[in-house]
């Protein structure tokens, strides 16, 4: 299976839904795919249970070491006012991202 | 610092360096799990060592380092103090983060074997008189509820933290 394969898109709306699923104080998700290279999946997580006086900080994941999905996640956890700022350009993410090109992943609604 | 916690915090470095390489490389769940359960509990025990006294050879050390952490025997301004070196306003914010993550923080110090009570655990095929799995092969549930879930990603950064700035509060 060819690096060609590997559905960055998918696997991130994937990572989406089972946050969302494990984490009930997620807001929102947000995928943010421009300047990333070709098998990392940066997500932003809007969460309103985050406690602490800490700035957010990314934590990076290896995943499927050696299989053709090997990939890298990457979760940026902020609180809701803490994305407020990085909308307004007050509060910096992390050096190399982008909210250009960025969408927010939504769970779809059942019918 | 006295010079035991010292020798136990060198080690705590070295296991949590070890951890990070894993976690960024993302090999199988049970490497990645053990050195993060070794790194807690070295750091655990360099601050129980604090006392001049050994603390037991078992491995009961996360929880015990969290309870020791925010212990009512120090004074309101030292917990004050190491609230703020954990990033928490106030000792009483830090309290109700431990309690919310002590289930994780006790799934992973009974990942050792001596704790696993003969079933899953970081080394060694289970159960021991018949095996029918192994560690590299299984996909723990901690691991993802560390992954997933940011009160488990804050726990990786706490033990992480709490070895990177032991000096702090040792």
């Amino acid at each position: 299976m060819s690096a060609a394969t590997f559905n960055r898109d998918s696997i991130a709306e994937t990572y989406a839904k089972r946050h969302k699923e494990t984490d009930p104080a997620i807001r929102a998700i947000h995928y943010l795919p421009t300047g990333a290279p070709p098998n990392e999946i940066r997500l932003v997580e809007v969460n309103g249970a985050i406690t602490g006086t800490a700035g957010p900080e990314p934590i990076d994941f290896g995943v499927e070491f050696g299989t053709p999905n090997e990939h890298k996640l990457i979760v940026f956890d902020v609180t809701p006012e803490q994305w407020e700022r990085i909308r307004e350009g007050t509060l910096p993410l992390p050096e190399g991202w982008t909210l250009k090109g960025s969408r927010e992943i939504r769970s779809r609604k059942r019918k | 610092m006295n010079k035991e916690q010292k020798l136990w915090w060198e080690q705590a470095k070295s296991d949590c360096a070890v951890f990070v390489l894993l976690r960024r490389a993302g090999v199988h769940e049970c490497h990645m799990l053990h050195y993060l359960q070794m790194a807690a509990e070295k750091i655990s025990k360099a601050y129980l060592w604090r006392s001049g006294t050994a603390p037991p050879r078992s491995h009961v050390g996360l929880m015990r380092f969290l309870q020791a952490l925010l212990s009512r025997g120090l004074s309101r301004k030292e917990r004050q103090r190491i609230a703020k070196i954990f990033d928490y306003a106030r000792p009483e914010d830090m309290t109700a983060w431990v309690r919310q993550v002590s289930p994780l923080a006790h799934e992973l110090q009974n990942l050792a074997p001596d704790l696993s009570n003969n079933g899953p655990n970081t080394e060694y095929p289970w159960p021991h008189e018949n095996p029918a799995q192994c560690p590299a092969l299984h996909s723990f549930a901690l691991w993802a509820r560390l992954r997933d879930a940011e009160p488990g990603r804050r726990l990786v950064k706490f033990i992480e933290k709490a070895i990177q700035r032991f000096e702090q509060y040792a």
